[in-house]
């Protein structure tokens, strides 16, 4: 009886075996490890930490907007919250790096919820406009309450990623230091992230997104769930914060500023949604790529502008979907091919 | 007498001054098959809709489910009282396996604490475990097994009319209401769908279905209920209904 039962497996009948898949994680580790030592020059490391960031922002941000498909201009704001909250902190009280980044996660998944709950009444695209317009006022106010976050001159000095514990204290000194940190950040968010959609909770947001009436009538909670990957998305956008103002040692009120979003969409559109390999790819090439094209600064713009163009026509779902569904349907005509696909057509 | 399940007492629901249902009350009891049956508008999916949290009948309206009033309550929160439906239209989520589907369909009536299922516990991997057990033997009832892996939305018509009706009974519901169940669907796979009901009542599932194929009514339903103008005009076991001078005149007449 139980043999039968595996026939039935949910994941995907993969191409590798355990073993394969454990080789491919020790490479990629070891590579990521050993990328500061591999080009040790300052500016390829900065590089790297601007994509690790991304990479975390935009892993969170496909929790709302390709999970569960409700397109969030409020991620970078969440970023802002844990930004300002951390340097605040530090500045003022001088709290150290564990507490600061706590308090950027509370206070980033506090807002969330805080803006989630009137948005999520609103329909599709209306709660587009209504975390656009959440977004908007903490721009201002970034800008604007200048008592707290001095507006456009600033919050500068903002002390380093420190760890203590005990008597031992390691504070964040060199390049290569916050690369290993944005790493570490980059790896739990990665961790989380795949915890959380790989069971009964990223079923259900994929429930919700392809048929909320048909979710709620299967049990789904829908305004606990939505709120669910929003708050997530949001502390991870939180945490991220707190370590970039630390990294950048300067927080500015364009951090909060909506040219992010627009990069985080293109991150997703480019890369892929709903998946865990499509942000990462995406940020990577999203940072990476303006690096090389600096030769042409003045159309990198433009490049962008044509890249998104050809990759929505011809790859709507993004570079990590669409090579999946190529590798899904060879197998399939493979399959058909050797005749093992009689589990289709016959039996 | 088997106990009350489902007391549909009073319910109206008005669209912009038109009642759309208009005061309608029915039971239905613990093992029946009762069928809804009325001319197209006359308010029988409204009723579901009332029924299930997705519309909100006005005062004084009254569903009670075993004793207990839920107007008010939400869909998920009905469909968590044991009380499942289906949609018109074969609603599935396409892009998800037909294992996984079964799988969805039960999953919120299992343990639903976020961290228990963040942190994948024994809890939640034995209770996974014993969904795809349910949910094979489910699909080998209705002969679906070799469709496991594949997306919902590959299933033909008829097919996906079975799924539905499976993904229903997944989660173990006290009663299931069944929109259309065979509407558009072959000759073939009507006699497959109405044996199901049948064989799934006889084992004590209790059933509430709209249907407009007589035959699969006057078949399998003990009671009819018929709306006509968001009225009940008659109520009894489909041969009082079936010679009902009302319900000739709403399906038949001027």
């Amino acid at each position: 009886m139980m043999p039968a039962l595996t026939r039935f497996s949910t994941s995907q009948p993969g191409g590798w075996g355990r073993a394969g898949r454990l080789t491919w994680w020790l490479i990629v580790g070891a590579a990521l490890i050993a990328w500061p030592v591999l080009i040790p020059s300052d500016y390829a490391i900065g590089v790297a930490v601007t994509a690790l960031i991304y990479v975390a922002l935009a892993l969170g941000f496909d929790l709302i907007a390709g999970r569960v498909g409700l397109l969030s201009f409020a991620h970078p704001a969440f970023f802002g919250i844990g930004a300002y909250v951390a340097a605040l902190l530090a500045l003022h009280w001088g709290i150290g790096f564990e507490l600061r980044a706590l308090a950027s996660i509370v206070c980033a998944v506090l807002a969330a919820t805080v803006i989630g709950i009137p948005c999520f009444r609103l329909t599709l695209h209306a709660f587009a406009m209504g975390t656009l317009g959440f977004a908007q006022i903490a721009y201002v106010v970034a800008l604007g309450w200048q008592d707290v976050t001095r507006g456009p001159l600033c919050l500068p000095g903002v002390p380093p990623v420190d760890f203590g514990f005990g008597r031992w204290h390691w504070s964040a000194g060199s390049l290569t230091d916050y690369y290993y940190v944005g790493l570490g950040l980059a790896v739990l968010v990665f961790i989380s992230v795949r915890q959380v959609t790989s069971g009964r909770i990223g079923r259900a947001w994929k429930a919700i997104k392809e048929d909320e009436l048909l979710a709620a009538a299967e049990g789904v909670p829908l305004l606990k769930y939505k709120l669910l990957a929003f708050a997530i998305g949001a502390g991870i956008a939180g945490v991220t914060g707190a370590f970039y103002a630390s990294y950048a040692t300067l927080v500015c009120p364009t951090e909060v500023a909506l040219t992010y979003s627009v990069n985080l969409i293109i991150i997703l559109y480019l890369g892929g949604r709903a998946s865990i390999l499509g942000p990462i790819l995406g940020a990577v090439l999203f940072t990476a790529l303006p690096e090389y094209l600096r030769v042409a600064q003045e159309w990198r713009l433009v490049f962008y502008g044509v890249l998104i163009v050809v990759g929505s026509v011809y790859m709507p779902e993004g570079i990590v979907t669409w090579v999946s569904e190529r590798i899904q349907q060879t197998r399939t005509r493979q399959r058909g091919k050797d005749g093992n696909g009689a589990d289709i057509t016959t039996r | 007498m088997a106990p009350t399940l489902l007391r549909v007492d009073g319910v109206a629901k008005h669209f912009g001054g038109v009642a759309a249902v208009d005061g309608v009350s029915f039971e239905v009891n613990n093992g029946e098959i009762v069928g809804l049956i009325g001319p197209n508008g006359s308010g029988k999916t409204t009723l579901f809709n009332c029924v299930t949290g997705y519309l909100h009948p006005e005062p004084p309206s009254r569903v009670e489910w075993k004793g207990r009033n839920i107007v008010g309550c939400r869909p998920d929160e009905i469909a968590r009282l044991g009380i499942v439906r289906t949609f018109q239209d074969a609603r599935v989520f396409r892009a998800m396996s037909v294992m996984e589907g079964l799988l969805m369909a039960i999953q919120q009536h299992q343990e639903d604490r976020l961290w228990p299922r963040f942190f994948k516990t024994r809890a939640i991997r034995d209770s996974e475990a014993d969904a795809q057990g349910r949910a094979a033997r489910l699909l080998d009832m209705i002969g679906l097994s070799r469709f496991a892996d594949a997306p919902i939305g590959t299933l033909s018509y008829g097919q996906r009319k079975l799924f539905i009706l499976i993904a229903a009974l997944m989660p173990m519901p006290d009663i299931v209401l069944l929109d259309e169940p065979v509407a558009a669907v072959n000759p073939v796979m009507i006699d497959h769908i109405k044996g199901y009901v049948q064989e799934l009542n006889r084992q004590g599932m209790t059933f509430l279905l709209i249907e407009h194929n007589m035959d699969v009514v006057m078949d399998i339903c003990h009671r009819v209920v018929v709306l006509d103008h968001g009225l009940k005009i008659a109520e009894g076991t489909p041969d009082v209904v079936r010679n009902d001078n009302r319900v000739i005149d709403a399906y038949f007449g001027v």
